[in-house]
């Protein structure tokens, strides 16, 4: 009798832990069960192992991608090629710093990001789960540009407060890769044409600052 | 010596039904969701030495342009706005004016999603302080045939604003943002207050 109580105390446990174990899996990819929380599997040094920025205004494309080693940038049919390194680290305190590292035999791109990350999404007709959203939120960034035998060139800029944010969509959340995208597109009639803008950002880290 | 587990075990079960039913997002969600008017608003944009500024009262909003704290254009216009939040994490915005002078009638609608985001200790957000509002669709008209809509697909932006009062009967957000883009600072500040339709 008393062994039937606790296997039925076991049970009813078992079955109110099963949404916990269920929340793990949020993204598309992730796996069905880990120990981990999705706070600590993200607050890590990542380098970026792949990265594709594409930018549309109706037929023109300009797009942006990295292999892990190399920095491609095409515009039309012209193709730039670039040794790079790019890295994100993720804070637990809710800070994240971006950095980019672009070189060829002319110039020296840096490029450093700082900002606050959020996890957001939900909502039963929003198609995403919470947590599921990464909000990157921008608090500064500085750029420079060395061309060789021209001074550098400076782009600065500093914010706080209530600022306008990014959003990707966690497709992976592991402890040693994550896979997250942001599409958008933004369709608008202007005098008689329809205009297309379209933006993709397309990122996988995988573990370790370069 | 007989170990008398039936109290952790209650008390762990108790813990687990509380998490699931009664978190601050679920408690938060359901004084949100519903038909809202704004009964006020006050909000400006500033850089250099020009500022924008727009009040509303419920009933009339005036905008002005000021530079160097001199009025160089004003308008008055009476109308409404509201805000619906839908507990399927949708919103509909909605506003309506007319301008007092030129009798022009101006709408403006947006669809979208909304979010509470979660933690951020740097920033000193805890959860639910935060609320992410994400257009899919807006749609402005005036009644003198000019129409613009702009439909959004994915991961759009995330308007961020902070919920200082948050009740059945009314809330009050607040959005402050500095943003210094190579030494020129761009100041934008709004509050408004909403009270069921």
């Amino acid at each position: 009798m008393k062994n039937a109580k606790r296997f039925l105390i076991l049970i009813v446990c078992g079955i109110l832990l099963i949404p916990v174990f269920n929340s793990c899996k949020v993204g598309d990819e992730d796996a069905g069960f880990t120990f981990y929380t999705r706070k600590y599997r993200l607050c890590q040094d990542w380098s970026f192992s792949y990265y594709k920025h594409v930018v549309q205004h109706n037929d023109t494309i300009i797009s942006q991608e990295y292999d892990g080693s190399s920095y491609i940038h095409i515009f039309g049919t012209q193709k730039f090629i670039s040794n790079a390194t790019m890295t994100i680290s993720f804070k637990k305190n809710g800070t994240y710093n971006w950095e980019e590292h672009i070189s060829n035999d002319t110039s020296v791109y840096t490029y450093k990001e700082t900002g606050y990350w959020y996890f957001t999404g939900g909502g039963k007709d929003s198609d995403t789960k919470f947590k599921e959203l990464l909000a990157l939120q921008k608090t500064s960034h500085t750029k420079t540009i060395q061309i060789e035998g021209q001074s550098p060139v400076t782009d600065n800029y500093s914010a706080s407060g209530n600022l306008e944010t990014r959003v990707f969509r966690l497709i992976k959340l592991s402890i040693d890769e994550v896979k997250m995208e942001s599409k958008v597109e933004q369709q608008y009639i202007e005098g008689t044409n329809t205009v297309l803008d379209g933006e993709i950002t397309i990122i996988n880290l995988a573990m370790g600052a370069q | 010596m007989k170990k008398n587990t039936a109290l952790p075990i209650f008390i762990f079960i108790t813990v687990i039904i509380s998490t699931m039913f009664f978190s601050c997002r679920k408690i938060d969600t359901m004084k949100l969701v519903g038909d809202w008017k704004v009964v006020s608003l006050s909000s400006s944009y500033t850089f250099n030495n020009e500022k924008y500024e727009t009040i509303f009262d419920g009933t009339t909003k005036t905008s002005k342009h000021l530079v160097s704290d001199s009025i160089v254009e004003e308008n008055s216009y009476t109308g409404a706005i509201y805000t619906d939040y839908h507990s399927d994490g949708t919103y509909v915005y909605s506003e309506t004016f007319k301008h007092n002078d030129t009798g022009v009638t101006e709408t403006l609608g947006v669809d979208g999603h909304w979010y509470f985001t979660g933690p951020n200790s740097e920033a000193d957000w805890a959860v639910t302080d935060l609320l992410a509002m994400q257009a899919t669709k807006s749609t402005f008209n005036t009644d003198m045939g000019n129409s613009h809509t702009t439909i959004y697909q994915g991961q759009n932006t995330l308007e961020l604003y902070e919920i200082t009062t948050l009740s059945k009967t009314k809330v009050v957000l607040k959005m402050q943002k500095a943003e210094t883009i190579n030494f020129t600072q761009y100041v934008t500040t709004m509050e408004f207050t909403l009270e069921p339709r």
